[in-house]
């Protein structure tokens, strides 16, 4: 469960990059942020992962405060940044089995998951090369490799399918799928509405810094009828 | 025209970072500069007194020309040197490269942007090492007002044709030797070429070192001996450019002036043939592609432990990355190495002077305890000094600092595991120097156990104020990994003191008593001292960082 309570973020005391943002994300969910370029989608991310600190407001993960209890709190979430260019001159291996003693996981669950993770992204060869080596999409995969070898119940993803290729995209969403049917959280930002729209129960869209729609896409498909999601986007983000 | 105008100014202002317009930390770094200006006076000071006394010395037998030509050589060779890790670093492996070649510019017009981009670099070098020389010159000779005009001409040209000859050299081996195509490949190969120079020129330095101050002038008054022949085969417009100076003839001026511009051409021409040739694939990196086996996985999927895992990533990233490799590890092998090569070429050279002196120091001499203590700390202070991983420890993680923000690891155990690299790395080149210095002087146990003691200290010192001051100012926006090292000025912050502290006991020492009392207080100062700066990098390491927005 994701919990942001009237958050806001200012850049430099001038830009205001998130406004007074609240929005409850229940456990069972796969929820999509989208929002056009430069809205505040990455800086709402960072805020709830701790990498940026909210000039007021609180955001809780699993009831957790990120900024009183961050350690246990980032125990919750796994995060996939906009930029999968990290550790390139480690192995994937050696990433992953970084990543597994951070976050504690045990030797055989590691092991398990590694193999698991590298079949259902065609990585298994590619294993034991460095990363600089990957194509961006291969590095997309190894990054999420690496959260999901803990397994942590929040997911927190940037763009996750950028630069994916088909099967990968699919097998990605089908894990958020079977993620959040075993009651756990998806929270992700997207500029595809198509893949909002098959994927996610509910959307959050934001724009210039404050939340303009949080619910169903069937509730903002019935609130704007005969328009196309597309369309419904434009409108809603232009009024802002 | 146009194009090359446009393309140059963006890279200019994209290196000094003048396009994001903040203002809040120029104070700051006008801080900083005045800092480094004082730290340097001393050096530059001695520059000047050198150059002073060079041209009294000369100016009897009308020598003084001899000044100014050992001035530029220095400068032409300098730049010339630097050239080898300036090009490939600007032309080939920079981020931009790719960009640009999407673009619609001609070959010729992105080399010269970053031709003349590379002679901004080089002014920096230029200008420290030209000014104190030529206000010595100017004092002493009173030349009219035209040499002021040529003269800033001159040095402003200077760096052209030593970059421009690297250039033509650099751009032949990337377009022909595809072995070089590979960044990697290449950073090791001239690193490593450029370690083998130092200690190659230590070697001779040590050999020339005996010569006789008359010897040496006349040497180089000569001027036809090889190593001067060469230098005016390879920078043929020089000879001019001094004869301008001395003799004030306009036609050397000119001609220096046409020389230059002739190698320019030459080399926009040949780049124009075959720059493209040498830059497309060059980012490519191999890879194998070969599953691993059982043994290997379970190896590699073994537990080991936050801290230890985050210590080995530190450790495995600075191997694997060449110009960390050369900066911050090869260090530990390359000062051990210069003083076992000098110690040992001389005392193999047949100098017996060295080898009874050696033979006839009694280690077991009380008087020796605060000499043995300070070197055990100066040896400490300058192995942490020279490798520079805590200083850039923060700096190197650039743009992906944040991973570091959302783990659940506490940014106190990070970045002890970062200093652990340091301390790592110190402590194998005080072993190395150590086991150096026991083959060559043969010291006595109790003293190879002082030293080492007192060199931990130090060690412990550097490493702790390092960090301390790469949390103070991170240097995370760069364009290429060789400028979270090489061009961050925290490593000056942190050799300064680190210089000061090896000399400053050995100053003091004829004030204190000579034994064992004095060393051991010494060592519970030190430990105080390093406690303080523990606790000041653990509280810092959480401040800093929280504060620290990416």
């Amino acid at each position: 469960m994701i919990e942001i309570k009237n958050i806001s973020k200012t850049y430099s005391g001038q830009v205001k990059a998130v406004n007074q943002l609240s929005l409850t994300v229940e456990a069972g969910e796969i929820i999509g942020f989208i929002g056009p370029n430069g809205a505040g989608k990455t800086t709402t991310l960072k805020m709830m992962t701790g990498i940026l600190n909210p000039d007021e407001g609180e955001i809780l993960l699993n009831g957790i405060n990120i900024q009183s209890s961050p350690l246990k709190a980032k125990q919750q979430f796994g995060f996939v940044p906009d930029t999968p260019d990290m550790f390139l001159r480690l192995k994937g291996i050696e990433y992953l089995n970084f990543m597994a003693d951070i976050y504690d996981v045990d030797e055989n669950t590691r092991r398990e998951r590694i193999t698991k993770y590298a079949e259902a992204f065609q990585m298994t060869s590619a294993l034991n090369d460095k990363i600089l080596s990957y194509s961006h999409g291969m590095r997309q995969k190894i990054v999420v490799m690496g959260v999901l070898i803990h397994s942590p119940s929040i997911w927190i993803l940037d763009e996750p399918l950028t630069g994916l290729d088909p099967q990968s995209a699919f097998a990605l969403k089908e894990m958020m799928r079977e993620h959040v049917a075993l009651g756990k959280t998806v929270f992700f930002s997207t500029h595809v509405l198509e893949v909002a729209e098959k994927l996610c129960s509910k959307v959050a869209i934001i724009n210039k810094g404050a939340l303009l729609y949080f619910g169903s896409l069937e509730q903002l498909k019935l609130d704007h009828p005969n328009a196309s999601l597309e369309d419904i986007f434009l409108k809603v983000t232009q009024n802002a | 025209m146009r194009k090359f105008k446009a393309l140059f100014i963006v890279m200019l202002k994209n290196t000094f970072n003048l396009l994001d317009g903040r203002t809040k930390r120029s104070k700051l770094n006008k801080f900083m500069g005045l800092f480094l200006l004082v730290a340097f006076m001393p050096t530059l000071f001695s520059l000047y007194m050198l150059a002073k006394e060079g041209l009294f010395m000369l100016l009897p037998i009308q020598q003084e020309g001899l000044v100014l030509s050992l001035l530029f050589i220095a400068l032409s060779s300098v730049t010339f040197f630097m050239s080898i890790f300036l090009v490939p670093a600007v032309y080939y492996f920079s981020k931009d490269s790719e960009t640009l070649l999407a673009l619609p510019l001609k070959a010729e017009e992105i080399v010269l942007s970053k031709f003349c981009l590379s002679v901004v670099y080089e002014y920096l070098t230029t200008f420290m090492l030209a000014i104190p020389v030529l206000v010595a010159y100017v004092q002493v000779m009173n030349p009219d007002v035209f040499f002021y005009v040529k003269v800033i001409l001159i040095l402003l040209l200077s760096p052209v044709v030593p970059l421009a000859f690297g250039a033509i050299i650099i751009m032949v081996i990337m377009a022909f030797v595809p072995f070089f195509k590979n960044r990697d490949l290449f950073n090791y190969a001239s690193g490593f070429l450029a370690l083998a120079f130092a200690i190659g020129i230590n070697m001779v330095a040590g050999g020339t070192a005996t010569l006789s101050q008359e010897k040496l002038l006349q040497m180089l008054t000569e001027g036809n001996n090889s190593l001067l022949a060469i230098f005016k085969f390879m920078f043929p417009n020089l000879p001019f450019a001094i004869q301008s100076l001395v003799d004030g003839s306009w036609i050397s001026f000119i001609l220096f002036l046409v020389i230059t511009a002739l190698v320019i051409f030459i080399f926009l021409y040949i780049s124009k043939i075959i720059y493209f040739i040498g830059i497309i694939g060059v980012n490519e990196t191999a890879a194998g592609r070969k599953q691993l086996n059982l043994k290997a996985y379970q190896k590699e999927t073994s537990t080991k432990g936050a801290f230890m895992s985050y210590f080995l990533k530190e450790m495995r990233l600075m191997i694997r990355t060449p110009i960390y490799l050369l900066n911050n590890i090869a260090t530990a092998f390359l000062l051990p190495i210069i003083f076992l090569v000098s110690i040992g070429s001389s005392i193999g050279s047949g100098e017996e002077e060295l080898s009874t002196f050696i033979n006839s120091i009694d280690w077991t001499n009380p008087d020796l305890l605060l000499v043995v203590s300070f070197a055990g700390l100066a040896l400490g202070l300058m192995m942490s000094t020279m490798n520079l991983i805590t200083p850039t420890a923060l700096s190197r993680e650039g743009s992906n600092i944040f991973f570091m923000k959302y783990i659940p690891m506490s940014y106190v155990k990070q970045i002890q595991a970062k200093i652990a690299s340091g301390l790592a790395v110190s402590l194998f080149g005080i072993l190395f120097s150590l086991i150096a210095a026991i083959i060559l002087l043969k010291m006595h146990p109790i003293v190879i156990a002082l030293i080492l003691v007192m060199s931990i200290q130090g060690m412990i010192f550097m490493n702790y104020l390092g960090m301390i001051v790469d949390l103070i100012r991170p240097k995370l926006v760069w364009e290429q990994e060789a400028a979270a090292v090489k061009q961050n000025l925290n490593a000056a912050f942190t050799m300064i003191p680190a210089f000061a502290l090896s000399f400053l006991p050995f100053m003091l020492m004829k004030y204190l008593p000579n034994n064992w009392f004095t060393v051991i207080t010494i060592f519970i100062i030190l430990s105080g001292i390093n406690w303080m700066l523990i606790r000041l990098t653990t509280r810092m390491s959480i401040t800093k960082l929280h504060a620290l927005e990416v």
